[in-house]
């Protein structure tokens, strides 16, 4: 008995946890500013980045390759491309507009796996798509920037009362989707330059989940 | 006067002699496999540069590796990332060093990489003609390139170009094209030939 209500316990902890949270109105000087703070939180301009990546992948089992992604805020396209450490490009895919492949070597040839790869760095690195509906505070305090996008879904932007930064991505049925923590172990910049997270962590909730350590090598600013 | 310029001179035709004689051990497949032949380890710093055209500069790995003859490899990058590979006995294993944790990185491109260090295994042991999947040649200036014969591979690496030190036995660079703006290319220095390696080097991590 005792143990059906602890697990009772968790499912219900697990289930608050990945259901969308309402928000407590922010008061007004907050939503005068956070959503300029939200839209701070992105890249602006193009930019190359180069990461080592971590994949821990259901099971456990764990894989690392190194990414470097070209970005651009103006147009929102972005190329990808992972390489083994020896320097193999393994996977080479440019999105603008439309998703084009150069190059998939198995296992990153999967069907769904270069689409969902943009997806993941479309959330990471770009303003979310949709109209900012709502901004306020989360259960446990954080501010909140909530905006709705195109298919229906919701990408919550929040910033903890230590400054440290999440995002978090919806389904339409209000599931919670993809969970990306930023980290930031240097000292920031003092205005000197744009912060970039040392450390992200992206989840892939469901069945099939997945996580991505993505510790960042160099953010080098490209010109336009 | 002219006696003291002799020694200069000896000293002049010597310098010249042995530059020859290293130019020479690159000349043929027999000067190359000799040379190999006389080398029982090899310790040398590396570092690797990844050339792409989206990329502004180049992405930067150093490390180590050690080879001991005839199979032993250990490929340890020391920056950005800390990774070791270990070749022995015919087994390969990756490691990841991160946060003071150690993990086997379970990733699928290792077995392709077990391929690329018997590749390097062999051509330190000189035996660059070796490989089926690769049409050797060796050019001028000590160079040696390696195309693949078949075309499923080519798509993958274009050619490697191996350019070989002024010193026998010993691999100055390697280039892995992949395509004409897309290559990495690994130089070596700090060289040591034929110094005694620990065995547990090629199946420790530390």
């Amino acid at each position: 008995m005792k143990l059906l209500c602890l697990l009772l316990c968790i499912g219900c902890i697990l289930l608050s946890c990945s259901t969308l949270p309402n928000l407590q109105p922010a008061d007004h000087s907050e939503r005068t500013e956070l959503p300029q703070t939200c839209q701070r939180l992105f890249p602006n301009g193009k930019w190359q980045f180069v990461h080592s990546i971590e994949a821990v992948m259901p099971g456990g089992q764990r894989g690392l390759v190194m990414g470097a992604t070209v970005i651009s805020s103006r147009n929102k396209s972005a190329q990808c491309v992972l390489m083994t450490i020896e320097g193999l490009v393994v996977f080479d895919a440019r999105y603008d507009q439309e998703l084009v492949i150069h190059r998939a070597v198995a296992p990153f040839d999967q069907e769904g796996f270069a689409a969902g790869l943009i997806s993941d760095i479309q959330l990471i690195f770009f303003m979310p798509q949709g109209p900012l509906v709502e901004t306020g505070n989360d259960p446990n305090g954080a501010s909140v920037c909530r905006y709705q996008t195109p298919d229906g879904g919701i990408v919550d932007l929040v910033i903890d009362a230590d400054h440290t930064r999440h995002i978090r991505q919806y389904t339409a049925q209000r599931r919670l989707r993809r969970t990306v923590d930023a980290f930031f172990t240097k000292p920031e910049t003092n205005g000197g330059g744009p912060d970039f997270p040392d450390r992200l962590e992206l989840r892939a909730h469901g069945v099939a989940g997945y996580t991505l350590i993505m510790d960042l090598v160099e953010a080098v600013p490209l010109i336009n | 006067m002219k006696k003291k310029q002799k020694p200069h001179h000896l000293l002049k035709a010597l310098f010249l002699i042995t530059a020859f004689m290293c130019l020479a051990w690159a000349d043929t497949w027999e000067g190359i496999q000799s040379a190999a032949s006389n080398i029982t380890s090899v310790r040398a710093e590396f570092v690797q540069e990844k050339h792409m055209e989206i990329l502004a500069k180049p992405v930067v790995s150093k490390g180590v590796f050690y080879f001991q003859a005839p199979n032993s490899l250990r490929w340890e990058y020391r920056s950005p990332v800390q990774s070791i590979l270990l070749m022995h006995d015919g087994r390969t294993k990756r490691y990841i060093l991160k946060n003071g944790a150690i993990t086997e990185d379970a990733g699928a491109h290792l077995q392709s990489m077990q391929v690329v260090l018997q590749d390097i295994a062999q051509w330190l042991n000189g035996r660059f003609e070796e490989n089926p999947a690769f049409s050797a040649s060796l050019e001028p200036n000590r160079k040696i390139v390696l195309r693949p014969k078949e075309k499923s591979l080519a798509n993958i690496i274009q050619r490697i170009e191996l350019i070989l030190s002024d010193r026998p036995g010993i691999i100055a660079a390697v280039m892995i094209y992949e395509g004409e703006k897309s290559y990495t290319r690994f130089e070596f220095k700090n060289t040591v030939l034929n110094q005694p390696l620990r065995d547990s080097i090629f199946r420790k991590i530390s």
